[in-house]
Parts: C-alpha cells; structure tokens; sequence
C-alpha cells in the first residue's frame, strides 16, 4: 500500500477575501459584468479570425488523429466556444462545442467522417460571421451531421 | 436564485490577492482579466504559456490560478499536475480552478486527478466563476501527498469508506453503528430543552 500524507493547508485566499475592506459580492458582480460587457466588441470581432483558423487546422489535419493541426483545431474551437458563450452567441457556441467533440473523438481514436468536421468549421465560418435569423437552420443541419457521425457514446 | 452559496451583501475582499490566469487563447484571458479586476483584484497576472506560468510560480506568491484547459504549449491538466508536486510551497497548494470547454466525464476526472479544486465548464460568467470563489473561500478539505497524486482530497463529501471496505485513513469511521450510550429522551424532556425558563441574573 503507497503512503499517502494528509495534512491540512492554510486557506490564504480565505484569509485575504475575509480581510476588511473590499466589496459587497453585489458590486463585484455588477462591476465584473461591466468590465466584461466593455471587451464585447473586440471579443466577438476576433471570433471570424478565429474561424478562419479553424479552416487553416482542419485542411492541415486531415485525417490526422494526432498533431499540431488537430490539436490546433480543438483548441481554436475550444476558444470559440467560451468566448461565444459568454456573450450569447448560442448558435456559435453549439455548433463550436459540436466540433470540439468530433476533434476530440477523432483525437480519441473513433472513425469520424471527416466531412462532418469540414461542414462544422463552414459553419461555423458563417455564425462567426454575425448570428442571423438563418443561424437557426444552420445549427439545425450542424445537429444533424453531428447525430449522423457522432451518435452519443455510452 | 435561491441557492446561490452567499449573500449578495456579503463582502468579499480580493484586493490583495495575487491571481495568475492560464490560457493560450488572448480573448478569453481578456475575459478573465476584466472578471477578476471587476471582482477586485488588482492586477491579475497573465501568461499564455504553460511554461510561463511554471516561471511565475516560482516568483510570485499566489493565492489563485485560474487554468484553460488549452495552453500554448501544453494541456492544462499538465501544468496542475507539475504545480502540485513543484514542491514551490505555498503555491503548489493554492487553490486551482480549471476551465474546460468541451466537456467529457474523462476530462472531468483528468482536471480532477490532476490536482484541480475545482473544474468549472466555458461558458463561465461572472455569477458562475464568483459562486466557485466563495466555493473555495469555505472550502476546508485537507490536502493529499501520495505517489500517485498529490492535491485537495477529492473526497468532497465525508461518506466514508464504500460498503464492504475498511478505510485506509485513521478517521474513516466503520460503517457499523454501535448501540447507544445514552438513554433516549422521552418527548417532554426535549420540549423541556426548548421551552423558555425564568433565570435568576
């Protein structure tokens, strides 16, 4: 049997945030949500760029499992999708973390059409481009590629 | 709103807390950034690089790490895992928060095995990471050294040993419960404790 110590540890983050002063959590909310809201522009706007990228990795790596390229290809969709989130770009968002899982599956050694992976990144090229009344159909096709190669693993 | 862990009057000073944040992408460390700063905290540091931040954890004092799952150059699973057995005391025993995109079962537990406090799913805004702040502020759970893995107990909850299992650690308690040693209270001797009695000053 390994050993194993157990020991506890000051909490210093615990120490400081309960130190006087500071804010009330309401005020770091909203001040945090300010300065959030402040970088929006610049944030989205660099999400085309990204989606560019995207159509850079998946050419390099196709049909790769492994490599610079496709592990460039989940990180930039990865990306995507946070950056997305946090802003409501839902569409963009979905259609990035359906990507990320058929990189991630292919990464992991499943047979996945790599035409799903090409019709995810022109998809998301487009929403990256500006969420439209027809991002609806577009995540609605994305949806249907994804079930299509990728069906849930158990 | 009802479950939020904290009052939203509750004060919470982070002014003078050293955060680094980890990732490779610069719009979401931007996020990140403007968070934290929003939330109080000075100037959080920011490094891109796996390598970059194993620098500053040697130089700097950190109370915590905020970690993408993508660095530059390596997995951020990689540099929480290097963290916690740099023996850079007290950083390699600062509260980690791992941030995952895309997330599987096995990334969970890959964040977690690797020495995590905790792993929080993109999107994060700032309601979601402010609830793992407090979540770490409470949090009271001993830290594990092993050969195997060294980080926060991953025992969130005391349950004790699984059914059937001694337990390895001397406080686990036996899943047997012994008889009592006390007599039990007759129902007027509780409402005795609960009912309000003159005393003398």
């Amino acid at each position: 049997m390994s050993t194993a110590r157990v020991f506890q540890i000051e909490n210093r983050l615990a120490k400081l945030a309960r130190s006087a002063g500071g804010k009330t959590i309401d005020e770091a909310l909203r001040a945090a949500e300010a300065r959030v809201a402040s970088v929006r522009d610049r944030c989205v706007a660099a999400l085309a760029g990204k989606a560019d990228r995207l159509a850079v990795h998946a050419k390099a790596a196709k049909g790769e499992r492994e490599g610079p390229d496709i592990n460039g290809l989940y990180d930039v969709s990865n990306a995507i999708f946070g950056v997305a989130g946090v802003y409501g770009l839902n569409a963009l968002a979905e259609a990035a973390c359906s990507l990320c899982d058929l990189v991630d599956r292919t990464r992991s050694g499943e047979e996945i059409n790599w035409s799903a992976i090409d019709v995810h990144v022109d998809g998301i090229r487009l929403l990256a481009t500006g969420e439209t009344a027809g991002s609806e159909s577009i995540l609605a096709g994305l949806r249907r590629v994804h079930a299509r190669f990728a069906p849930p693993s158990n | 709103m009802s479950t939020l862990p904290f009052r939203r009057n509750e004060r919470v000073n982070l002014s003078t807390c050293e955060v680094m944040i980890v990732g490779a992408d610069p719009e979401g460390m931007e996020i990140l950034a403007q968070m934290f700063a929003g939330f109080g905290v000075h100037t959080p540091r920011r490094c891109h690089e796996g390598e970059e931040a194993m620098v500053v954890v040697g130089e700097r004092e950190l109370n915590l790490i905020v970690v993408d799952s993508a660095l530059g150059d390596m997995e951020g699973h990689t540099f929480i895992s290097w963290l916690r057995r740099s023996g850079v005391t007290p950083n390699c025993h600062a509260p980690v928060i791992l941030v995952t995109g895309h997330t599987k079962p096995s990334q969970i537990f890959k964040g977690r095995d690797a020495g995590a406090s905790f792993v929080v799913r993109k999107p994060v805004p700032p309601l979601v990471m402010m609830q793992r702040i407090i979540w770490l502020l409470n949090d009271q759970r001993p830290f594990v050294a092993s050969p195997t893995y060294s980080g926060p107990d991953r025992r969130v909850r005391a349950m004790g040993p699984p059914v059937g299992m001694k337990g390895r650690r001397h406080d686990d308690l036996s899943i047997e419960v012994g008889a009592a040693k006390t007599p039990n209270l007759e129902q007027d001797e509780i409402d005795a404790l609960f009912s309000p009695k003159a005393a003398a000053l």
